[in-house]
Formats: structure tokens, sequence, C-alpha cells
């Protein structure tokens, strides 16, 4: 626990690997969505140094290298929890109702329930995330293995995990839209800083985290 | 096996139930070799003194129903663009690659050891081994079947022209006014739908030969097993003392071209006078699709690094475990 009022929410190991992850997916989305191909048409590759922007070639390098990396991390997040055993994030009887009731107390200015480390929106939120995710790694994955292994795959097949992959992809864009739009809540604001330096506001935690609070301050 | 149009009994059955399989096993399954088609241009002669080669007429006549009907509400430019591609008006143009003509004949007129030749050349997708058409459409419309031919499904696309940008021979041609981007119009995405060659998908599926090949008056199209039309062209490059073009290029075509004359040579003669891009060669396109199945090798040892890096970094407990009851 720090001296200044702040205590230790997330660790450098927990910040650099959703930082990494953010990072690579807001690349392989990018690139991704240049397949369309989109970019060309509404002038971005005459933008300074956005000419790569529509060479089909070099926006799949970008697509393989960001791959490789949110690939890496997302696998390390998974086995770095599963390892030290921290679960908090993963969604629990009731968290449906408690999202409700929380959502509730948010827009009726009421009392929020007594939250843990995480919220239960949060929990339902990362299982989403995860699952698309999950959808996303396995479908690219498999378009790889076809295009670094060449062997034949039906077209409909091919053409349907194609389309999975888009569709996850819009999935994605829509969750990393509603997890950014959860700031526009005030009460969620503190939880942004914690992100950067790791730490919040032993007040804030006391209050609104109560359950997590009495566990590391033990 | 002979394999002229008329022996050709080599119909491929549909591959789409098999799944993922080395390609020739997945050849094997469908009960179908491997398909290819044999351009001997030693024989073509553009059917001179006709109104159009018959390989072209028999081509259009028998995909006139597939030809786009644009919605003229729909020829539009493609915003913020100020350009659109509309080939509606220009059907009867039989000189190049359209949306209403997927084959035509080049007549190129050279000299060859100081004496001039006309050749004709019949030109339509290649249907590569490995087609960037194929990888890298971002909705699977351009499909590459077991037997060889690649083909766009119109249903999906959505006419980006991609398929056309990563081919040599810019082979894919679009019509504005068509297909899926009509119905969420005005949203500012879609351009149309790529037309190209299907090497007569449904014929091929009836055991027939496609049209073009059974309509050629001088046998100088030919399709079958691939490697026994490999065999062909070798015997005929032999025969002829002649050069071949399309089995090695590109990564390998289902489409091989035998010629008396070198393909440098006529390369040079196409393109003279004329931007490059704008016609289709004879040249020694690097097949991209190549070499980034070494760069997608990479990216799959990927999750190596992550179980790895997990594993490294739980060694130490430093970090309290803040998440159990």
């Amino acid at each position: 626990m720090s001296k200044n009022e702040h205590i230790v929410r997330h660790p450098l190991t927990v910040r650099l690997t959703h930082w990494l992850i953010a990072s690579s997916g807001l690349l392989l989305t990018f690139s991704g969505i240049g397949f369309m191909p989109l970019y060309g048409r509404f002038y971005l590759n005459e933008l300074p140094g956005m000419q790569w922007v529509s060479d089909f070639q070099t926006q799949m390098n970008v697509h393989y290298l960001s791959a490789a990396l949110f690939m890496a991390a997302c696998i390390f997040h998974v086995l770095y929890h599963l390892k030290r055993k921290e679960f908090a994030l993963i969604p629990r009887r009731g968290d449906v109702m408690e999202s409700w009731l929380i959502i509730k107390a948010m827009l009726c200015h009421k009392k929020e329930p007594a939250h843990d480390k995480f919220l239960a929106e949060q929990r339902i939120a990362y299982a989403a995330f995860a699952f698309t995710i999950a959808a996303l790694i396995v479908s690219g994955y498999f378009l790889a293995l076809k295009n670094s292994m060449s062997f034949f795959i039906a077209p409909e097949t091919l053409q349907l995990f194609i389309l999975g992959h888009l569709t996850f992809t819009f999935l994605f864009i829509l969750q990393v839209a509603l997890h950014l739009a959860a700031f526009l809540i005030k009460a969620n604001r503190p939880l942004l800083g914690t992100m950067f330096n790791g730490q919040v506001e032993r007040e804030y935690a006391e209050k609104r985290h109560p359950r997590w609070f009495k566990r590391v301050s033990s | 096996m002979k394999f002229d149009r008329r022996t050709f009994l080599a119909g491929a059955l549909a591959a789409a139930s098999v799944a993922a399989l080395p390609k020739k096993e997945a050849q094997a399954a469908t009960g179908q070799p491997a398909l290819s088609t044999l351009i001997d241009l030693t024989r073509c002669n553009g059917c001179e003194g006709e109104a159009m080669p018959r390989c072209v007429e028999a081509c259009r006549t028998k995909n006139k129903s597939r030809f786009p009907e644009p919605n003229p509400a729909m020829l539009k430019n493609y915003w913020p663009k100020d350009n659109h591609e509309d080939w509606s008006e220009k059907r009867d143009n039989i000189y190049r690659l359209t949306p209403y003509n997927w084959l035509f004949v080049d007549e190129i007129y050279l000299e060859v050891e100081g004496k001039e030749e006309r050749v004709n050349i019949p030109r339509r997708c290649m249907h590569c081994d490995n087609p960037p058409c194929v990888s890298l459409c971002p909705f699977g419309t351009a499909k590459k079947d077991a037997d060889g031919p690649v083909r766009i499904e119109p249903e999906l696309c959505f006419g980006g022209a991609k398929c056309r940008a990563v081919c040599p021979w810019q082979v894919p041609q679009r019509q504005a006014g068509v297909g899926p981007y009509t119905m969420i119009d005005p949203l500012p995405v879609g351009a149309g739908v790529m037309y190209k060659c299907d090497l007569c998908r449904d014929l091929l599926d009836q055991g027939k030969a496609p049209k073009c090949i059974a309509a050629c008056p001088k046998e100088a199209l030919t399709i079958g097993p691939k490697e026994e039309i490999h065999t062909l062209a070798d015997q005929l490059q032999e025969k002829y003392q002649g050069y071949i073009y399309g089995r090695d290029e590109h990564g390998g075509t289902a489409t091989i071209y035998v010629s008396k004359i070198p393909f440098a040579l006529l390369d040079a003669a196409i393109t003279e006078d004329v931007d490059p891009k704008q016609v289709m060669r004879f040249h020694q396109p690097v097949n991209e699709g190549d070499k980034q199945h070494r760069k997608a090798s990479v990216a799959l040892l990927a999750p190596i690094a992550g179980v790895i890096g997990a594993f490294a970094a739980t060694i130490s407990k430093k970090d309290a475990n803040d998440e159990q009851e």
C-alpha cells in the first residue's frame, strides 16, 4: 500500500498487458478495416506518412505483426492470471441482476451495491470481450494457418471463417466503444487513471469497492 | 488420354464438402484431379474473317444472363470520389476484359527474325494456383475450387476492386449500380460487383468443357487434368521449339500458353506505346501471397511467446494476489 492515500489496483505487469492488448488490438482493427478496402476511397492514404494504408501487402504485414503481439498478450494474460489463481474478472452468479441494480442506482442517484475489485458489469463485459477475442483469435489463426501452409479448404468453409472474423471484428469495435463509454459515467472516472499509474485513491476504494478494500487492507 | 474438347469428361464434383485438406488430398477427395487449360498460340487465328472470335462469342452468349443489369439510379460517383465504373453502355466492347466480356482475343503484330508476325492471344483469368484475389478478398466472395477454377460470387461482393488491384493481370472488372452495396445506399461503402471468367463452373460440374474451349474451331484451347496438360505443354514446346507461359509464373496457374515466339517478345509488343498497367501482359509477376506465407508462419508462433512469458512472469510470487476471497 502506498503512503500517499493510494492503493495499488493494477500492478505493472497487468497494465503492460492491458496496453499491449489495447494498442495491438487498435492496430489490428485499423489494418483489418483497411482490407475492405476503404482508406483509398476516403483519401486517408494521401495524408502524410499514411501511404501504406492503401498498400494491401503492407496492411497484411501490419495485421500479422499486430496479431502476433495481440495473441501473445492475450495468452499471457490468461495463463498469468490462471497460474496466480486470480479470477476476479470471471462472472459470478447474480452478476446480471447486480448489473441492473448498479445501473438503476447510477440513474436514480442511489447507493450502489458494495463492489468487489470489479463491478458486476465489468465481469460481464470481460466475459463478452473474452468470447469475442477468442473467436477472433481462432478464426484469424485459422486464416493465417491457411495462408502459411497453403492447404486447400472448401471455399464455402473459408468464407464462413472470413465472415465470422469480420462479424466478430465489428462486435469487438462495439465492445471497445462501450468499454470507453463507461468513462462517461462520473463514478467510473477514477478507474481511468489506474490503468496508467496502477493506483486508486484509498477513499474511493473504500467507498466503492469495500469488499476488495477489506481484503487488500487486511 | 486425349485432351481435346470433345473427349473432355473430367467434370468436377462440388468441392464444398471437402474441409481443410492438403491440396492433393482435397482434389482426390472430390474424385477429380486439378484441372488445367492449354492455349496453343500457334493454332489460334482469332477466327479471322468472322465478326468476333468464336470463343468470345460463346462466352458472351453463355454468360449473358449473368451480366450485370445496373440500377440507373445507382450509377453515380463513389462519394467522395468523383468517378464510378459503368460498362453498361459499352457492352459491345470485345477488345478488353469488361463486366460484359470475360474473354477477349488480343491481336498483336511484331517482327520476329525480320518477319512480321500476327499473334492472336485469347486472354481471360489465369486461375492462379495461389490466387491473391482469393487470399485478400475481405468477404470471401472470390473462391478457389479444389479442381482449379477461381470464381467470384456476386451475392456478397461490394466491388471494392481489391481483387483487381492485387491481380497481376488486372482481370476482375467492376460494374457499378449492382450488388449488395445498392441496398445500403447512401452509406459510402461499396462500388458494385466484380466480374470475371469462372471457367464455366456449372459446365465443369456437369462434366462438360467450358464454352470457349468447346467453341474453338482450331482446337487451340484444351482442358484436362493438370499433370496431363503440363505433359502436353512440354510435348508442344518441344515440337515447336517454343515457349511456355503460365505454368510457373505467379507461383503457377491453371492456364498454360504455348508459343513459338518468346513471351518476352510478345510482352514487349503488348506493352508498346501503352501503359503496362492497362493491358494484360506476359510478364513475370511475383506472387505476393507466397511471400505472405512466411510472414503468416511467424505470426502463428506468437502464442508460444505468450506461454513462455506467462511462466516466466509467475516464477516470482512478489506481487500479492488481491483477488481471492
